[in-house]
């Protein structure tokens, strides 16, 4: 009868299997730039990539799903894990890590490989609109809605790596810096 | 200008110009605008909305020239102005303009001078301008129609009647009340049975004292069907009908000879839509080729009669039904407690999923179709097309359609244009002989272009056919052996069919010289690559000197087809059954090896033998019994080895988006349930791009 029930529970919609809890959970209160609240500001999503912090623009992400399997394309561009089916709906999900330098490892979440005990729990998949068609970017773990202003941002400094093309700019957050990036560059 | 208006912009305009350019091509052929009211009506009204739209989104270039044709047009439709061929010609060129200036919205390609061609071709339609107001006087007052009656009447009114009197047409007056609460609908009614038989001139309020609760009207009718007829129309409706005589006795100056009253010409769908091409007037210098513009639409907007919307509301409808129900069952079970699952609860259980798979099967029916378009959409476009390309090569074309009204997925419709127009232009442009030659070769001067369109069980044949040159079959030969597309023994033993079909090859022309588009040997093979995309097939027939004909056939519908589910390497894949001939199980030991290539035993004969896994770049298990999937690549059958048969199940392709454009043999993505999406692999055109890339690296 146990198994009979558990197929019962899956016939049951449970909103939680689309990833918002994940969302919910690692949402805190707004965290604020540094000055006061007179110069208008823009929201952006941060989120980690190998210890790193990140954040686009908040209309560019359409949502934010768990991580899970993703079907292999083989000969697709290489740095495309896979394909997502959301909803019926086929998008490609990029790992950006080796556009930004952070790593050579690709998450194995695509092909016969593929085994989501060896993604970390925080691990989720941010659906972005890109230039000609929304795609996916997997991502270590999402920090949350970040509100900066533009006096806040640091335009990339020739310090940086003139590679990262798609950084918009930097800000420090508490004692961290977030790259600011620009979505259609980083998965161009 | 903001992007979302842009696009409502767009698909309005594209459907005003469309509707322009049908009519406009209507009228040339029925030879100017005498007993074409309706159409012409038509025309000065579209080229009116199109000059508020485009002004009301700022497009200047495009209102104004509207405006200018609205202005033509007025006065061909009073009378001022007779619909020449000149005219004609400078009111099309002016359409092609819309078109083009169109197209460059939508595909965000502005080229410089759009402004000047309009100031061109607006200076040309001011040219015609109105010879002096015909008067009606005279004629309008030989009837015996009272003076406020008269008064009320508008220019194109008195026009209309005039022109209908000097026809020999004879006027009737049709008096009808209406209740106040639905005169409206009573009206149309009466409209629209007076339009079958003949042109409602005018509508007037009556001059009789209406009721209180009633309002009158007087309706204008010209026909000559005679009395009776009139009076069967109106049967049933709250009318009267007497005749609108003249005021004189009947010695008047002899009648000019009653013209048939061409009205068959202005119904709708006649079945052969012929369009003679005029040749291109002497005097003006034959225009440069335009670049080719692509055929398909600006938009992705499909019209949907309502009622097939109202069919699939229900269809919802009633599938929440049979959930509610099946929810209930399930609620049951999850709340009995200690109640065993009994048999009759699973017959309750199994008889509602049943039905709600009729219900679901039911509503993707209902989808399928409200995606679906008659192909007279792509039709209307390219006859415009062929009367361009006519006239740039000085050829002379009748181009007859048929099948217009034939339903197909709109994707397909869309995916059907590039391919159809460049078999088109291959046929005018080196298919078709020029003029003089034709005659030479006692055929007719004109040549004939054909294309068909028909419905065989669920699949749609389209052909296309000319009557010109046919495939010259030495020269192909010929160019095949030049251009060493594959080894000479085999290309001199090919029957006639196999020769033909080296046309699609790619590098294969046989035009002595290069066009526009065609002549480069690209085109025939991506025009197959295209159908082949949409699970269709193209096939050429053709006889030296008297013609070919290109036959498509594809599937009523792209979205759901039938699949094999395999798995090799480990993942898991689906190969549409369209293009499997049979399945067969192997036992590794079956496999012999041949020249280095794996080949198997098929009932008697050998099969190359290739592996799912290989031909997607993916290394090959090794599995001791494996499945031979047998499909032909023209005229050779292939085994592809899968290592697992999963089943078979219906399918609804996605497509994976710009990301993948180019990868061979992978068609799209689907769900297969079970939370697994697996790609959908066309083993044919695995097969052929692993074939082509072999070839070519033996050959270079």
């Amino acid at each position: 009868m146990s198994r009979f029930n558990r197929l019962l529970e899956r016939f049951f919609y449970h909103p939680e299997e689309e990833g918002t809890e994940g969302l919910e959970a690692s949402l805190g209160p707004e965290t604020l730039g540094a000055a006061g609240v007179t110069e208008s500001a823009d929201y952006y999503l941060g989120f980690v990539l190998e210890s790193q912090s990140y954040a686009v623009p908040i209309y560019e992400v359409r949502e934010i799903v768990r991580a899970r399997i993703l079907t292999e394309v083989p000969g697709g561009p290489k740095d495309v894990i896979g394909i997502l089916n959301l909803r019926g709906e086929i998008l490609p999900v990029y790992n950006v890590k080796p556009r930004l330098r952070l790593s050579a490892v690709t998450p194995q979440l695509a092909g016969p490989t593929a085994d989501l005990n060896t993604i970390p729990k925080p691990a989720r998949i941010l659906v972005v609109h890109g230039r000609n068609c929304d795609c996916g970017i997997f991502v270590d773990k999402v920090i949350g809605v970040i509100r900066l202003r533009r006096s806040e941002i640091e335009s990339p400094s020739s310090g940086f790596d003139n590679e990262r093309d798609c950084v918009l700019g930097s800000v420090r957050l508490d004692d961290s810096v977030v790259m600011l990036l620009n979505v259609n560059l980083v998965v161009e | 200008m903001a992007v979302k208006g842009l696009y409502e912009f767009l698909a309005e305009a594209n459907e005003i110009v469309d509707v322009l350019g049908r009519d406009l091509l209507t009228l040339e052929r029925a030879r100017g605008s005498s007993g074409q009211p309706y159409l012409v009506n038509g025309i000065f009204r579209a080229a009116h909305s199109l000059k508020g739209l485009a002004s009301m989104f700022g497009q200047d270039a495009i209102s104004q020239l509207a405006h200018r044709c609205e202005d033509l047009l007025d006065n061909v439709r009073l009378g001022r102005l007779e619909l020449s061929e000149a005219v004609l010609n400078a009111l099309i060129d002016s359409v092609d303009f819309f078109q083009e200036t169109l197209d460059e919205l939508a595909h965000n390609t502005p080229t410089t001078g759009t402004a000047q061609r309009a100031k061109l071709l607006a200076e040309k339609l001011e040219q015609f301008s109105a010879t002096s107001k015909p008067d009606h006087r005279g004629l309008l007052d030989e009837l015996a129609l009272e003076p406020q009656l008269r008064d009320v009447l508008t220019e194109y009114e008195e026009h209309r009647i005039a022109e209908n009197l000097r026809q020999g047409i004879k006027l009737w007056r049709v008096g009808a009340s209406f209740a106040l609460s639905d005169f409206d609908q009573g009206l149309s009614k009466l409209s629209a049975a007076m339009r079958g038989i003949g042109e409602v001139i005018s509508t007037l309020p009556a001059l009789s004292a209406n009721d209180g609760d009633g309002i009158a009207f007087e309706v204008i009718v010209g026909t000559n069907v005679g009395e009776d007829r009139l009076r069967l129309a109106l049967k049933g409706l709250p009318a009267s009908l007497s005749e609108l005589r003249r005021r004189q006795a009947e010695n008047v100056d002899s009648e000019p000879p009653a013209l048939p009253t061409a009205r068959t010409a202005i119904e709708q769908a006649t079945p052969e839509l012929s369009l003679a091409v005029p040749e291109a007037p002497s005097t003006s210098p034959a225009p440069p080729p335009q670049p080719e513009r692509s055929l398909r639409s600006l938009t992705q907007t499909v019209r949907v009669d309502i009622r097939r919307l109202d069919a699939l509301m229900n269809s919802v409808g009633e599938l929440l039904l049979t959930k509610s129900n099946i929810q209930r069952i399930a609620d049951a079970a999850r709340h009995g407690g200690s109640r065993p699952v009994s048999t009759l609860w699973g017959q309750e259980l199994y008889r509602e999923s049943r039905t709600l798979e009729r219900r679901l099967d039911e509503l993707r029916k209902g989808i399928l179709e409200a995606r679906m378009v008659p192909l007279s959409q792509i039709f209307d476009k390219l006859a415009r097309l062929v009367r361009r390309i006519a006239g740039e090569s000085g050829k002379e074309i009748d181009f007859s359609i048929s099948g217009g009204e034939v339903e197909l997925d709109k994707l397909i419709v869309e995916e059907l244009s590039d391919p159809l127009v460049h078999i088109i232009r291959n046929a005018i442009d080196h298919g078709i002989e020029m003029p003089e030659v034709r005659q030479r070769r006692a055929k007719p001067r004109r040549g004939r272009v054909a294309v068909r369109a028909m419905q065989r069980g669920n699949q749609v044949v389209i052909e296309v056919s000319d009557d010109g040159l046919g495939l010259d079959h030495a020269r192909i030969r010929e160019v095949a052996l030049r251009r060493g597309i594959l080894p000479p023994e085999q290309i001199n033993e090919m029957n006639p069919r196999e020769v033909q079909n080296l046309v699609f090859l790619p590098g294969i022309s046989t035009a002595p010289k290069v066009s526009e588009l065609s002549g480069r040997g690209v085109g025939l093979d991506v025009v197959k690559t295209n159908i082949a995309r949409m699970a269709g097939t193209i096939d050429i027939s053709s006889e030296a000197s008297k013609g070919s004909t290109f036959t498509i056939t594809l599937p009523e519908t792209l979205a759901i087809i039938r699949a094999l589910v395999v798995r090799s390497a480990q993942r898991t894949y689906a190969v549409p059954l369209d293009s499997v001939i049979e399945v067969v199980a192997a036992e590794i030991t079956e496999i012999r090896i041949v020249e280095r290539r794996e080949t198997i035993a098929i009932r008697g004969r050998a099969v190359p033998l290739i592996r799912l896994a290989k031909l997607l770049g993916l290394s090959p298990g090794d599995q001791k019994r494996q499945y031979i999937v047998l499909v032909g690549v023209g005229q050779q059958n292939f085994g592809i080895g899968v290592d697992e048969l999963l089943g078979q199940q219906d399918i609804v392709i996605k497509s994976l988006g710009e990301t993948f454009q180019n990868l061979p043999g992978v068609v799209g993505a689907t769900d297969l349930g079970n939370r697994i999406t697996a790609l959908v692999v066309d083993l044919i055109a695995l097969l052929e791009s692993v074939i082509n890339s072999e070839r070519r690296s033996q050959f270079l």
